[in-house]
Order: C-alpha cells, then structure tokens, then sequence
C-alpha cells in the first residue's frame, strides 16, 4: 500500500506508524464505565471505505488520517490529523 | 575534548568502487528549528534578515554562505554547517520564533557521490531517484534497511548525503557496502 503524505509526496506504508480508526469521540471524564469501554475497545471493522491514523514517523512525523478500501487498499485521501 | 569518528568501527572511513567514493563527513554542527504555532512567516523573515537565506519549501534544501537549510517536515528545518561551530549561539535569536535544539552529537553523516551513486542507493532507498524526479536540491526522509535515513542531492556528479541517527552509523555503513555489492540497476536499463 502506498500513502500519497500531504508533506512527503506519496511513500510506501512501511514509512509510516499505524494507529487505528481515526475520529473516535474520547468520552466524558465522568462517563459511564460502558461508554469507556466502547471507546477504548470496541471498534468498527469495515470491509471498505474507513478512515485511519498514520503517522509518518520516518518522513516528516506529522500524524494523518487516511482513507482507504479496506478490501483494495486504494487511498481515497490523507490529510493532516490536526491543522 | 576528543572527537570520535561516528564511523569509527567501520573498516574504512572513505571507500571507493568504480570511481565514487563514500566518506564521513564529519563533525558537523545541526541544529533543529521548529517554528512556534503561527511564526513560521517571521522566522522565514528572521533567517532571511540575519543569514541572507531562504528558508526551503517542502522536500528541499538552500544554502548561503556556509550556513545550510533543509526541510524536515511542516514548520521544521534544520540549519547545518560544517565543522565544530558555535552554532546554536549564532542562531539564539531566532528562538523569538522556534524552538532550537542541538542535534549535532545526534547525527551521523556519509557523503555518497560519483557515476555509480544513484544506482547503489537504488538498492538502499524505497524512493524514486531517477534524474527526472530527484534532482540537486532536493531532500527526504525515508527508509534505509528500517532506519529513519535524510537523503539529500547536492549536485549532478551525482552527490548524496545520507543522515542518520549516529548510533546506526555502522549499520548505514553496512547496508550501503550491500546495497554497493548489488548490480548496477539505472545505469544498465538506460544504456
Ligand atoms: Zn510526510
């Protein structure tokens, strides 16, 4: 798989750091212990369109969300996680 | 105080196939500069006013007078000279701007240069290096053998430098003598 880096120009994955689905809404300090759960261990696993966490750890280290096919590995778009 | 070769445990400090050549360059003095949130149009001014140089776009690098830029990512360069300098005292003002850090002991230089340069690092680099795509000067960062590897053009010759962390400067070294066993690659389909 190939990630085009906003910064770098498009690199092989093995460039980059994977963390995980992008967009997750940390929940409140005082949340339900279910709502906890959800958020740190239940996840999504779509066989398609998803948007990820990567960090381009040995290019210019900005973080990135990335869109890809899960089942084709074809990047939609990569942009940076924070402004 | 005494200066150790970061190279020291390779076999030779220069080497030479088919006429190019691989050495240490060193000491070097680098400096990392990380402009603060919104100052990275005053610290391109400030760079500009003081040193007379441009501050480089993305996956490049400039040069004035000695004083070397290269981009290492958004809002993020370093400033290299050669030799033992009093480097981060020449940039203190610049901290206005960004925060400055010394890497110089962190880093470890070799100097790739000759006919055979782009084909061994054909063999080394996931990039693509042909004369139509990487030319002199332009910069990446990248992979070599797993390690975070600063690849740089400097002329046609032509001229790499490779930057690594200075505790992989025996494996860089390493895997460039591999990478120089390969055959050669460009060369040979472009003839
Ligand atoms: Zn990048």
């Amino acid at each position: 798989m190939r990630i085009p880096c906003p910064h770098c120009g498009e690199r092989g994955n093995d460039e980059f750091f994977y963390l995980g689905a992008a967009g997750l809404t940390r929940p409140a300090a005082d949340a339900q212990p279910e709502a906890w759960h959800d958020y740190v261990y239940l996840r999504d696993n779509p066989a398609g369109k998803h948007s990820e966490l990567w960090q381009h750890a040995h290019g210019c280290r900005r973080w990135l969300v990335v869109t890809r096919d899960t089942r084709t590995h074809a990047v939609f778009s990569a942009v940076d996680a924070t402004p | 105080m005494v200066e150790h070769s970061a190279f020291a445990g390779a076999q030779a400090v220069t080497a030479t196939q088919g006429g190019t050549t691989v050495r240490a360059i060193e000491p070097l003095s680098v400096v990392s500069v990380t402009a603060w949130r919104g100052q990275e149009a005053a610290l391109a001014d400030a760079v500009r006013a003081t040193f007379g140089l441009d501050l480089p776009q993305a996956g490049r690098w400039t040069a004035h007078a000695g004083l070397t830029a290269i981009w290492a990512g958004p809002g993020h360069w370093w400033l290299q000279r050669g030799g033992r300098s009093a480097l981060m005292q020449e940039l203190a003002a610049l901290g206005d701007h960004a925060g400055l850090i010394d890497i110089s002991d962190a880093r470890a230089v070799l100097r790739l240069r000759g006919p055979l340069a782009r084909d061994i690092l054909l063999g080394l680099l996931p990039l693509d290096l042909h004369p139509s795509v990487f030319t002199p000067g332009q910069v990446a960062s990248t992979i070599a053998a797993h390690m975070t590897v600063q690849v740089r053009q400097l002329d046609d010759k032509p001229t790499f430098d490779l930057s690594c962390l200075r505790s992989y400067a025996g494996s860089l070294w390493r895997a460039l003598e591999l990478a120089s066993a390969g055959p050669p690659r460009l060369s040979a389909l472009s003839a």
